[in-house]
């Protein structure tokens, strides 16, 4: 059958079967590479996406689920100046140093710089412990994030006000 | 070939190419009888082992295992072939539904009793003469039981190979820290010449030892099937179907002994029994044995020791990880005897900890100053002050002795472990080499011909900052490169002593061309190796490492004794490993291995498991694990930190377990004690 | 592979029309399970499949004076600041039961129909005298959450017909114990939790219950009558009385480790003495 979603702030349409994955039609027919299957047990999180803007794990979600909704992969953030932000605190905590889950990590990170209020400890290990990264520690993270959505706000007050 | 032109193994591709899955047997082992696959449509098909005209054997350490199993199924899960087609799903789901009959051995699993016939290898080290009782001094001994399940490897990277033939040229990709194996091993496969074998490195991401020997099997199983079918192949492993089959990291069963004088308080000797489960083949067996044994009579030199080991075959999936927590078995349950000796003997748990392992090595080696003292004070007392770790250790201690076994609901323990990783070369037969090759050119552009081009970008990144602060130049200048004429017996990038060698020769090669570039200007290259040879224990580059790497581990938990489960877990960590490459990489890195380790004492090995406690998941994930390391200003090269992490983890567990049940039997990892459900009755 | 007809509907009347038209179909709200237990790269469903997810009346959270209700599509992150997840305890359990991720998707109904065990939140419902509303072709009914549990203790589908939405009084809690024992729950381990919740008025006991669920459920009436009305801090004897009928009632089943579960209760009646 064919389906409509939004992905990365685009209207995708595509064919699916009930078979399908989320994260197969994701790869395969939208040409999201930043994604990976690595578990199919939602253990991981390289697999993450927003889902209405929050966190889901594609590789147990069926791909009829995505119908109607709004996806948002890394790829859709990636030039925005608070991703480059984020990066750079990540990086200044070496919480990207285990690669495999740079773009899960990143993408929670933007997660949490979406909020209108700053993100409260709580919510930010919940996002964390999406992935399973067993080299991050949760007080860098939380560090980065906290300093790269001080560092957004000037950003943030001014798309407000506009 | 700039480093970022280094992409993940599941976005790999190749013109023309087919997907492959394996076929398992998993329901049944011994001889075959039929592979019974679904229809299959037009463009998918089956190879399986009577299908292939050239060697069905890939060695590793002198060990022949098939690529494919072709008269018996030695293991559950063993492969016996693959489907090969255009898409990867439908390859996958075929594969599972493909069924292997086999006239149905009886499967040997259990590695603690066995007989003789199962035995792959023994180890047995004898060292001095056990005290004897005398007049003046009735030693005291401690025994205990520690069984461990084999675990699960973690790893990042993905798993596969993608093998493509340029006439009689091979190219594969694949996940590899051991590149020169998978290529010696495609070149006996094909009885080529390695230098007809060319390998493509892909973007690794961690440095488990999943990576170790397995990648080679793969590689042959692509390379076989590309060999074929004339046409690109890119094996995949699905892994929530495969997981159980995969290697595991080896299991240990240990009986141990250890013998106290009264009087003075000194350990007099150990005695020690174990077994490892090594799977069907029996991948260094010996190494694994050795290893075990010698972490632990390394560190109470001259004194009397008795160990043996057996490596045991079973039909279960190959093992084989050379730096594991079941490899720090032995050293583990002795630092859980110097705790119990220490409450025995009424003595200092820290000062009985340092006078054990601090012995001075009476026998100096050949070209190796003696191992003196070693400082572990100044490592550990700050960390001793921070965790008040003396004032909660007598606290907890009052509780137990109050209450012994837990009439409390909630009861606190707090344990102590020091670690040190010595000299060691407990690398494969053949491993011996690593060198490198850097060249600077007029635009400061360095270029390094390396092994290195196979490593986990952690550590090109710690070598890439090495170089740049070396050389002066920015980090975006450097590069990595397979080596034009690679070296057959090239070290493995997993193990920490081939990291440190790596690190050793690659700081040798830049002081050289800094040295030379203003002398005789640019470009310029320079050459630089380490070899270990095979019957000398010292070499150059062992010698200077061979002062080891300390570590202290400090670790606190809360425990339900109604639910028997670990709510709160605290660990603090302190290792000093000379010169450390990147300390925010080497924290993440001993923060990955002392989850890992403490998920072996946790968690139990398979998802999906029955008795899975899944509620660690959450607790893990909440736990605190604060890292220091140390700088040794000394210090000119990385040291191994090997087992230390493990070492420090699993000791400091068993002394946990100690202090909170007085059991002197532990089998890992904990189950939940007890069970819901009564003994007999079925849900 | 097996390949299932979707259907989307976007009420109510819609998906038990769909219902009544075919013999084999599934109701899917967050699939969190399926994705989960199924080995395969490509899921299987049943011949039809109905998405109850994205109807809205399934979602919709009421609250009055006396009684809360959650549609059976709400996830249970849309559960976390209502009641009784206002309270620590409920909240720490309700994140205990997975991460975020699945949360955001995993459905209250869901989990409380999952048939192999009884999930982490369905103790804390039963202690609550939760009731479910079920629709069926031309009405609906509302049954205890104890309809899902046969003579065994085990938990028993409900047929055709479709759980519309939880039901829940308002209570005010005065004491809550929440323990997990034992090994996974999800997909099928031994695991288990004891959920105690008492409320006090004017010095006695007005309403108690404690219910042990996992693979099995159980609770103990009588026991429960016992306490209810008896005065708090509640005396020894009858702590010791009602400790008596649980261990009787437990052996009873033939099925639950006493040993284990008794000086839980144990400690939750010694709570009550405080």
């Amino acid at each position: 059958m064919n389906i409509e979603f939004t992905l990365n702030g685009l209207q995708h349409k595509v064919t699916i079967t009930s078979a399908e994955r989320a994260i197969d039609v994701l790869a395969k027919q939208c040409g999201i590479k930043s994604l990976a299957a690595d578990c199919l047990d939602g253990h991981c999180g390289k697999c993450l996406i927003l889902l209405d803007g929050t966190p889901a794990y594609s590789c147990i979600m069926p791909a009829f689920l995505l119908r109607d909704r709004r996806v948002e992969t890394i790829d859709y953030f990636l030039k925005s100046r608070e991703y480059d932000l984020l990066i750079t605190e990540l990086h200044r905590y070496s919480t990207l140093s285990c690669s495999g889950y740079h773009s899960a990590i990143a993408l929670m990170g933007m997660m949490l710089l979406q909020k209108k209020k700053a993100p409260q400890s709580d919510e930010i290990f919940d996002a964390l412990e999406n992935i399973h990264c067993n080299c991050l520690e949760p007080a860098d993270f939380e560090a980065a994030v906290l300093n790269a959505y001080q560092k957004s706000k000037p950003t943030r007050k001014q798309y407000e006000s506009e | 070939m700039q480093k970022n032109e280094y992409i993940p193994f599941d976005q790999l591709e190749a013109p023309g190419m087919l997907y492959a899955c394996m076929i398992r047997s998993t329901a049944q082992i011994g001889h075959i009888l039929a592979i019974r696959p679904p229809a299959l449509p037009p463009g998918y098909s089956i190879l399986t082992a009577d299908q292939l005209p050239l060697r069905n054997e890939l060695t590793i350490n002198s060990v022949s295992i098939p690529v494919f199993a072709s008269d018996e199924v030695s293991y559950e899960g063993e492969a016996v072939g693959l489907v090969i087609g255009p898409d990867p799903l439908l390859v996958e789901e075929f594969a599972s539904s493909t069924s292997v009959e086999c006239d149905g051995d009886t499967m040997h699993r259990d590695w603690r009793a066995f007989p003789s016939s199962r035995i792959a290898a023994r180890l047995n080290f004898q060292r001095g003469k056990m005290p004897e009782v005398s007049q003046d001094d009735s030693p005291i001994a401690f025994t205990s039981y520690l069984s461990m399940e084999p675990g699960e490897f973690s790893f990042n990277s993905g798993i596969g190979a993608l093998a493509e033939w340029d006439y009689d040229k091979l190219k594969v990709a694949c996940p590899t820290l051991w590149p020169e194996h998978v290529r010696s091993s495609l070149a006996s496969i094909f009885e080529a010449s390695p230098s007809d074998i060319e390998l493509k490195p892909v973007l690794m991401h961690d440095s488990s030892e999943f990576y170790f020997w397995y990648p080679s099997l793969l590689a042959a199983r692509a390379a076989l099937a590309a060999w074929t079918l004339k046409r690109p192949v890119k094996l995949i492993v699905s892994i929530k179907r495969e997981w159980q089959y995969l290697p595991r990291v080896q299991g240990i069963s240990l009986w141990f002994k250890s013998i106290w004088s009264r009087k003075t308080g000194k350990l007099l000797g150990i005695e020690c029994r174990f077994s490892i489960p090594t799977g069907a083949y029996s991948v260094f067996a010996d190494t694994i044995l050795k290893k075990t044994a010698y972490l632990a009579a390394d560190i109470i030199p001259g004194l009397p020791a008795s160990i043996i080991g057996f490596a045991v075959r079973t039909n279960t999936v190959p093992m084989g990880a050379i730096e594991s927590p079941a490899s720090a078995a032995i050293y583990a349950t002795l630092q859980a005897h110097i705790a119990q000796a220490a409450r025995a003997l009424d003595r200092d748990i820290f000062e009985l900890s340092q006078s054990t392992l601090s012995r001075i090595d009476a026998t100096k080696k050949a070209g190796m100053p003696g191992i003196a003292e070693i400082p572990f004070a100044k490592i550990a007392k700050p960390l001793l002050e921070k965790t008040d770790f003396m004032r909660k250790y007598s606290a907890y201690e009052l509780v137990h002795k109050r209450n012994p076994g837990g009439k409390e609901a909630v009861l606190r323990a707090i344990s102590l472990s020091l670690a040190y990783q010595s000299v060691s070369d407990f690398l494969p037969e053949s491993a011996r080499k690593s060198e490198v090759r850097l060249s600077l050119d007029r635009n400061l552009k360095a270029h390094i011909e390396s092994d290195a081009a196979f490593a986990s970008e952690r550590l090109k990144a710690a070598l890439t900052t090495l170089i740049a602060d070396d050389l002066k130049i920015p980090p975006s200048h450097i590069a990595f490169a397979m080596q034009k004429s690679p070296h057959p017996d090239s070290i493995p990038l997993m193990s920490s002593l081939g990291i440190a060698m790596l690190g050793d020769i690659v700081r040798r090669a830049s002081a050289r061309v800094q040295r030379l570039r203003f002398r005789e200007g640019l470009p310029i290259s320079a050459h630089a190796f380490s070899f270990v040879r095979a019957k000398e224990k010292s070499t150059h580059v062992l010698s200077k490492i061979e002062r080891p790497s300390l570590g202290v581990a400090i670790l606190e938990i809360e425990y339900d004794t109604r639910s028997g489960i670990f709510q709160f877990i605290r660990m603090h960590i302190s290792v000093n490993a000379g010169k450390i490459l990147s300390p925010l990489n080497a924290r993440s890195a001993i923060r990955a291995a002392s989850v890992n380790a403490l998920r072996s004492c946790l968690v139990a090995a398979f998802p999906n498991g029955a008795d899975r406690n899944d509620i660690y998941d959450h607790i893990l994930a909440r736990s605190t694990i604060a890292i220091e390391l140390l700088d040794d200003e000394k210090s000119t090269i990385p040291r191994p930190l090997g087992d230390i992490v493990h070492s420090l983890v699993l000791s400091c567990f068993l002394g946990i377990m100690q202090q909170l049940t007085d059991t002197t039997r532990f089998i890992l990892p904990l189950r939940p004690v007890p069970a819901t459900i009564a003994g007999g009755a079925r849900q | 592979m097996n390949l299932s007809e979707i259907n989307f509907p976007q009420t109510i009347p819609e998906l038990l029309t769909i219902i009544s038209r075919e013999n084999d179909i599934q109701l899917i709200g967050g699939a969190t399970t399926f994705g989960y237990l199924q080995a395969t790269r490509y899921l299987s469903f049943s011949n039809t499949i109905a998405i109850v997810s994205r109807i809205p009346e399934l979602h919709a959270i009421h609250k009055t004076e006396r009684m809360i209700s959650y549609g059976a599509a709400c996830t249970l992150s849309e559960l976390e600041h209502v009641y009784p997840f206002e309270y620590p305890q409920p909240a720490s359990l309700l994140r205990t039961i997975a991460t975020s991720a699945v949360r955001n998707v995993a459905t209250i109904g869901g989990h409380l129909m999952y048939d192999r065990s009884f999930l982490s939140l369905w103790p804390l419902l039963a202690c609550l005298d939760a009731e479910l509303e079920f629709r069926a072709a031309s009405q609906s009914h509302i049954k205890n959450i104890w309809y899902l549990v046969d003579e065994n203790g085990k938990h028993c589908a409900a047929g055709n017909e479709v759980l519309a939405r939880i039901r829940i009084p308002l209570l005010s809690i005065d004491h809550i114990y929440i323990k997990r024992i034992g090994s996974n729950i999800f997909p099928g381990g031994d695991g288990a939790h004891l959920v105690a919740l008492a409320s006090v008025d004017r010095r006695s006991i007005n309403f108690f219950r404690l219910v042990l669920a996992g693979t099995r459920a159980f609770r103990d009436f009588e026991a429960e009558q016992r306490i209810t009305s008896a005065s708090i801090p509640l005396s020894p004897k009858i702590a010791q009385n009602v400790l008596h009928m649980y261990a009787e009632s437990l052996r009873k089943t033939n099925f639950w480790n006493t040993d284990l579960i008794l000086p839980l209760i144990g400690q939750i009646l010694e709570d009550l003495q405080r």
